[in-house]
């Protein structure tokens, strides 16, 4: 399990790698196309040095400067992270998994949009969400699946006329159908 | 003539044709308001279209119309779900979204409206009685100030951003820099595109809210497994009348946030974004109990509507007086002038001011129309935070990544809002602002452009040699640096005190 500070300073680096990436590309511009991603850059790895070496070797709280205790001159109160009630079925799952399934939840909804089109991602997605997580029964489930998918192709299909993009399947979906 | 432009610009609204095309720009706005990736740009483009054979007055009621009703929409998801609809719904957060959390959304919605009306038609009275003041005011203004103003707009969220200055800091630094992917406009090299045709457009602004707010929101609240507002813990314990009263009796607070709002609009480019968080910022700073603010307090939320409510009177005079559109919005005003017979100018000042009279009367109505819809509806959309995560979560996904591709019709995008949607995960897990982000995407392209430009025009210490350049520099100096100096200051204060304990 990788500690909090370690985590902190990983994606401060991860910053840092862009800023540095950004110089790099930069570099290859020129003289005026690059002059205010160069310094803007550059002031960027200044900062996150400047964090990396204060969050390492000092007291973080040294650069917690919240607007209220800049404008009212008032001391400074430690920050204090809101306590998360969980229900107990999500606090027996580990962080890092919810945080995984979170991001394939983000992958899956990407990739059947890219695959099938807006519509019938809305469609799988939804219902596929649904049955995942077993928080309503299947019949509700379809009936809240058929809403939203109705209700998102009236808005944008019909009442906005925005061209639908059909996916990189619909070639094998229209030999299908045929 | 004053008043008879004022009375002839209200009676040229008073027709059957244009009272109804407000109305349905009023309600058309809200509801693509409240949709993540459609705002008030989208809702106007979408119009056009329809605008053409009407008569003015009723054809501007439609655009101006749908364009005031956005406003609030934008408000309503910064609000309940601290996912702004765009970059001037940024503030609210702060506020609005702490209040939906202790069971008062009703309250901050209604409230929001009432400050936006409460703006809306303060900003318009100024703004009748400032249009012979303005036209110097904008002459004296240059792009090296425009540029000052910009920097100003960058380092002031930064200073005020909770938590690490230097994160803030960072945060807008690579907002700015986001902004710069695609094709530079001033001389056509195309910038981090590494060769993609779909990267030289740049990346668009409503898809990178949509990912970095949205996406980012609805993963944080799918690991969560809870809602928003859970009401078997958190009642809703607000009304509508709390808002509405809490907007009037802060009218001091609103008679000054809409004057800031007013005057930020009139410069043609600086943006609502900037005004809504200089609202919160002196609001912050004229309030007696000034620990409540980030914490729910009422007045951070009444501030920035009201504001936001002036802005758009502001942001006419520019449109109206010299064909530089103030905003977004604006510049599809333009089109719309030109495709009625308009022609924006310094006659609009003089001889057609009653159709500019005619504008300042529909910001009023439609600030009046929509404040009467919205705190109608306010108690049914406090409930939509208390929707289980597991109904939200889908809902709002499929709605935004439908939205992000609907912004520009590439399919890119949809990719673009999932990339944006997690770094805008990490950026709050680990206290790098989005806001911040943000603004710097909003104000990057200003900041670049105006370089070029005063460069161009004063050479390259045009800072030393403009009066007003130098003076605002050394303010966006001084604004910089005060947190730094008084945070030292304390320090030191605190230090002696406890060496004078000590040696008691």
């Amino acid at each position: 399990m990788i500690s909090r500070r370690t985590q902190e300073n990983l994606m401060a680096v991860a910053f840092l790698a862009l800023f540095v990436a950004v110089i790099w590309e930069a570099l290859d511009f020129g003289p005026r196309a690059r002059m205010v991603p160069l310094p803007v850059a550059t002031f960027g790895i200044v900062l996150i040095v400047i964090q990396l070496i204060w969050q390492n070797l000092r007291s973080t709280q040294d650069l917690q400067m919240g607007m209220f205790e800049s404008l009212t001159k008032r001391g400074r109160e430690a920050v204090k992270e809101e306590p998360e009630a969980r229900p107990e079925a999500a606090a027996r799952r580990p962080e890092w998994v919810r945080e995984a399934a979170a991001y394939g939840m983000v992958a899956t909804i990407v990739g059947l949009i890219l695959l099938l089109g807006p519509i019938p991602a809305v469609f799988l997605f939804t219902g596929g969400f649904f049955v995942v997580t077993r928080h309503y029964s299947f019949v509700k489930g379809l009936v809240y699946t058929l809403c939203l998918t109705a209700a998102i192709y009236l808005l944008f299909v019909v009442a906005l006329e925005i061209q639908l993009y059909h996916g990189i399947l619909e070639p094998l979906v229209e030999r299908f159908l045929r | 003539m004053l008043i008879e432009a004022i009375v002839a610009g209200l009676a040229a609204l008073f027709t059957p044709q244009a009272l109804l095309f407000m109305v349905i720009g009023v309600i058309y706005g809200l509801i693509i308001g409240i949709l993540p990736g459609l705002g008030g740009v989208v809702a106007m483009a979408l119009l056009l279209p329809f605008t053409y054979g009407f008569e003015p007055a009723a054809t501007l009621a439609l655009l101006l119309g749908a364009h005031i009703a956005t406003i609030w929409g934008d408000s309503v998801t910064s609000i309940l779900f601290s996912v702004p609809g765009a970059a001037k719904g940024l503030a609210l957060c702060f506020d609005g979204y702490p209040l939906t959390k202790q069971g008062q959304a009703t309250r901050a919605l209604s409230a929001s409206a009432t400050g936006a009306l409460l703006g809306g038609v303060i900003g318009a009275i100024f703004l009748a009685l400032s249009i012979p003041l303005i036209r110097p005011v904008i002459l004296a203004l240059g792009p090296s100030e425009y540029l000052m103003m910009a920097l100003w707009g960058l380092t002031v969220i930064a200073t005020f951003s909770e938590g690490s200055v230097m994160k803030g800091l960072a945060s807008s630094a690579l907002g700015v820099l986001a902004a710069f992917i695609g094709m530079d406009i001033v001389t056509a090299t195309p910038r981090f595109t590494f060769g993609t045709v779909f990267l030289m457009d740049g990346i668009s602004f409503p898809v990178a809210m949509i990912g970095l707010f949205a996406v980012a929101e609805m993963m944080k609240l799918a690991i969560k497994g809870v809602p928003i507002v859970d009401r078997s813990t958190i009642k809703e314990s607000s009304t509508v009348w709390q808002g509405v009263k809490d907007g009037f009796s802060h009218w001091w607070l609103v008679v000054r946030s809409s004057l800031l709002g007013l005057w930020i609009g009139v410069l043609p480019g600086v943006g609502a974004s900037v005004a809504g968080l200089a609202a919160y910022a002196q609001a912050v700073q004229t309030s007696k109990t000034p620990e409540r603010f980030g914490k729910g307090a009422i007045e951070g939320v009444i501030a920035p509507d009201a504001t936001m409510g002036a802005n758009e009177g502001g942001g006419l005079m520019p449109t109206l007086a010299f064909g530089i559109p103030g905003g977004e919005s604006m510049a599809l005003l333009l089109v719309a002038f030109i495709g009625i017979g308009v022609v924006p100018g310094p006659e609009m000042l003089t001889k057609n001011l009653d159709l500019v009279f005619s504008m300042v009367w529909i910001i009023v109505i439609a600030n009046v129309l929509v404040t009467m819809i919205g705190l109608g509806i306010s108690p049914y959309l406090a409930r939509l935070p208390t929707l289980h995560a597991n109904l939200m979560v889908p809902i709002v996904l499929s709605v935004c990544f439908v939205g992000a591709f609907a912004t520009r019709g590439h399919i890119e995008d949809v990719a673009v809002a999932a990339v944006f949607g997690l770094l805008g995960f990490l950026m709050d897990k680990y206290h790098f602002s989005r806001a911040n982000f943000v603004i710097g995407m909003v104000l990057a392209t200003m900041i670049e452009r105006n370089l070029h430009i005063s460069i161009s025009l004063y050479g390259e210490f045009f800072i030393f040699t403009r009066p007003i350049t130098f003076a605002m520099f050394v303010f966006v100096l001084i604004t910089t640096a005060l947190p730094f100096i008084r945070s030292y200051r304390r320090k030191r204060r605190a230090e002696t005190m406890r060496a004078e304990g000590k040696a008691a």
